[in-house]
């Protein structure tokens, strides 16, 4: 049965576990130099190679019907949808108010317009 | 390792009434057990794509408030534990690798090696969870959980609180989904010691790996999110 999912060897999923614990040294290391505004993307590639290799190899994804890779394949599209879109919101909104309390610290001005006047706090 | 699996054809083992005594049955509405384990499988990927998005959601607020406070971010994610947040990231990852080869086990068969993968997957969980309980507990000790009992040294309090607030609630709920992995687990350590699954049925095994494999996900990009911020300042 199951004539359709070929077994991955125990040789492979040892490989694979011996890339996953290079690339978090890898990322543990990288971290500590500093290499700008590149260090998050640096850190979120090696974890999105991390989790390719999860995905393909441990979850059998490299052996999954089309639909199966379909369905997988949207979780992406969604996500990036959801934070595209809720950041595009951010980066282009003016008033500063985000959060009772908690106004935006000096760092934000960077593609603020921090030339406006400060909006009015929320009502409490 | 043999894989006897592969030379029987589909549908031949696990038909109703059939002789084989362990075989599973196959529900009416499927054509045969292969396309029941394909349903199976697509149905476990399909929740795990709005488990993304569950998760997503609070991505999303990280990935905002990150954008807004860069420096209070930082300066929280100095406060968390460097060490053990790799090791945890290692145990996790072993663990993956241990529920990759109790599945295979499940194909191939053997009981012995089924239950003795299945306890070792459930005992990296369990040191995962213990270490994570250690973590927790030291943010208690140093005042660092969002509330009235919030200190933080620096300009940065309010902010560096929300940083806190979103590591509190992300590793929260993915240690709430170990939780439930770990239960997942005891049922197929069980199931397993009965001699269930073989290589005609092994889908608990399979679908439950899955679900085990994606919360190694999501901490695999918690990891450097929380613990890695400006590290080399």
């Amino acid at each position: 049965m199951h004539t359709s999912h070929p077994t991955i060897s125990t040789t492979t999923y040892f490989v694979i576990f011996v890339l996953l614990l290079c690339l978090t040294g890898l990322t543990a290391g990288v971290a500590q130099i500093d290499l700008g505004r590149l260090n998050t993307p640096a850190a979120l590639a090696i974890a999105a190679t991390k989790a390719m290799l999860v995905v393909t190899y441990f979850m059998h994804l490299r052996y999954g019907s089309a639909l199966t890779r379909i369905a997988a394949a949207t979780a992406i599209v969604f996500l990036a949808i959801l934070i595209g879109v809720t950041m595009e919101d951010v980066v282009n909104r003016r008033t500063g108010v985000y959060l009772k309390g908690i106004t935006p610290t000096q760092s934000i001005g960077a593609w603020m317009d921090v030339g406006q006047e400060p909006a009015a706090p929320l009502p409490r | 390792m043999p894989e006897t699996s592969t030379t029987a054809g589909a549908g031949t083992v696990a038909r109703p009434g059939s002789p084989g005594a362990r075989a599973h049955a196959v529900a009416h509405q499927f054509e045969d057990a292969e396309q029941q384990y394909e349903a199976a499988n697509l149905g476990m990927w399909v929740f795990l794509v709005t488990e993304v998005l569950f998760f997503g959601g609070m991505f999303t607020v990280y990935v905002v408030y990150r954008s807004m406070f860069p420096a209070a971010f930082a300066a929280g994610s100095h406060e968390l534990d460097f060490v053990l947040g790799t090791v945890n990231t290692a145990v996790l990852i072993t663990s993956s690798l241990t529920m990759a080869l109790a599945v295979h086990a499940a194909r191939a068969g053997g009981r012995g090696a089924q239950v003795a993968w299945l306890a070792a997957t459930m005992a990296l969980g369990a040191v995962f969870l213990g270490i994570k309980l250690t973590e927790y507990a030291h943010k208690f000790a140093e005042h660092l959980v969002p509330g009235p009992s919030f200190r933080f040294a620096g300009p940065d309090a309010p902010q560096a609180e929300l940083f806190f607030s979103l590591y509190f609630v992300l590793t929260g709920f993915h240690a709430v989904h170990m939780v439930i992995g770990l239960g997942l687990l005891g049922v197929l350590t069980t199931l397993a010691w009965r001699g269930r699954f073989g290589p005609s049925y092994f889908t608990p095994v399979e679908v439950s790996g899955l679900y085990w494999h994606f919360v190694d996900l999501i901490w695999i990009f918690l990891y450097p999110l929380l613990y890695l911020i400006d590290r080399h300042h």
